[in-house]
């Protein structure tokens, strides 16, 4: 091999992604900082035979492993994550012709950015995931809390079939500014998240508000 | 690597292979540390700002830390830890296994073993030396030997949890492809500090541990 380095493979993207004219500063920033996204196949629609499992894993920090070793590659990721889809015996990469079972910790991705915007019916909160995947919570994209082993609350948001991504701690640290209360039809209170004119309960934690970490 | 799926082309070839990495290191990294001497290019937190550094290099506290790389078959990672969130300095960060010299350590490369052993519990039967990277100063007051190794699979881990949280490894492909350097800054104590970060996954990895990552891909991999 020669001095020079090799050329990274940036082949899967297919462009830039188009982020919508006129956008607040916080939704364009968000959109400016997703790379090509490599767009999802219409794997709901092909329904080939499972051929077992393959030695891929994606573990809980959101990172995908090969025969033990994680993959380096973002457009290679993106590329998996493009064929992923999650059926009743678990996650899958799935072509018109096959089907190879993965493991995965946690879920398959990560929140790793958030932007909050004022629109129509009210705050939205749209999220871009370690794949570049954006997504728009609300009635299409739920999010939902989960407690951790320390008690801590770990938000997550849909992306598309049973495809989820947790939020990073940072952006779970974001999100709790973000939390208000409302009236529940028991005269109480409820704490949740509105976004898109949708209002996400957290379950109440056991130790109250002090479930963020 | 190639994965078997049809249909869908997953060839990926990857740029950071065990064997030109090797021979670069053995080529470009330094054969003893750097910094006994008189004018070495010291690399720290001042690099990026283009100031000098806020610590006399000869007041710096010496330090080493290991710089592990694990050849596996399928590819080869640089093994990080991340620090014990209880820890008071540095918490959760990520970084290299390393710490500073006691007096009993007779190089660097000796603290540099020792506190991979005592944090991770890696064997230095896995561990074979290929060199040095640039000393680097560190804006907390140490001059930090990064000791260059080969780690060779087979090994296994026990994290000291006084230190650590968890041993994990992060793919060369990823840290020498310099479009995932990020440059980012922020003010700390009056001035405007420039890093280095490269997320990978949840992994912030920034700071210190980032600044040596982009000198060994600027000796190894860079332009």
């Amino acid at each position: 091999m020669s001095g020079e380095r090799g050329k990274p493979g940036r082949t899967a993207g297919e462009g830039p992604q188009a982020a919508p004219e006129g956008l607040p500063a916080g939704l364009a920033a968000l959109f400016a900082s997703a790379g090509p996204s490599t767009k999802a196949r219409p794997v709901e629609k092909w329904n080939p035979p499972h051929c077992g499992m393959i030695d891929m894993r994606i573990t809980a920090d959101g990172a995908w492993h090969y025969r033990g070793s994680p993959i380096g590659r973002p457009a290679l990721v993106k590329l998996f994550a493009s064929i992923l889809r999650r059926d009743p015996e678990g996650y899958v990469l799935v072509t018109p012709v096959e089907r190879v079972g993965i493991k995965v910790d946690d879920v398959p991705f990560l929140a790793v950015e958030m932007a909050a915007s004022e629109e129509a019916d009210g705050r939205v909160l749209t999220f871009r995931t370690n794949v570049d995947d954006i997504v728009r919570a609300g009635p299409d994209h739920p999010l939902r809390f989960e407690t951790d082993a320390k008690g801590g609350m770990k938000p997550y948001v849909h992306v598309r079939g049973d495809l989820w991504a947790r939020l990073t701690r940072a952006l779970a640290l974001d999100l709790a500014d973000l939390v208000e209360t409302r009236p529940d039809a028991a005269g109480g209170e409820i704490m949740g998240i509105a976004s898109a004119g949708v209002f996400f309960a957290i379950a109440a934690a056991e130790d109250g508000e002090d479930g963020w970490t | 690597m190639t994965v078997t799926i049809q249909r869908i082309r997953v060839d990926q070839e990857t740029f950071v292979d065990e064997e030109t990495f090797l021979d670069r290191a053995q080529q470009r990294l330094h054969a003893q540390p750097r910094g006994a001497v008189g004018a070495v290019r010291l690399r720290g937190d001042h690099d990026l700002a283009g100031a000098v550094p806020d610590v006399a290099p000869d007041v710096a506290r010496p330090a080493a830390v290991l710089v592990p790389v694990v050849t596996r078959p399928a590819g080869v990672n640089l093994l990080l830890t991340q620090r014990a969130a209880h820890l008071r300095q540095h918490s959760a960060q990520i970084a290299f296994p390393g710490g500073k010299m006691d007096p009993e350590d007779v190089t660097p490369l000796t603290t540099a073993l020792r506190e991979a052993q005592e944090e991770i519990g890696l064997d230095r039967d896995h561990v074979r030396p290929l060199g040095y990277l640039d000393e680097y100063l560190s804006a907390t007051g140490y001059r930090i030997v990064p000791v260059v190794a080969q780690v060779t699979p087979g090994f296994t881990l026990t994290v000291n949890r006084e230190e650590v949280d968890e041993a994990f490894e992060v793919p060369l492909d990823f840290l020498m492809d310099a479009a995932n350097h990020q440059r980012h800054s922020r003010e700390w104590r009056g001035t405007l500090r420039h890093y280095y970060a490269m997320p990978f996954g949840e992994r912030y990895i920034w700071g210190v541990t980032a600044g040596i990552i982009r000198n060994l891909y600027e000796r190894l991999y860079g332009p």
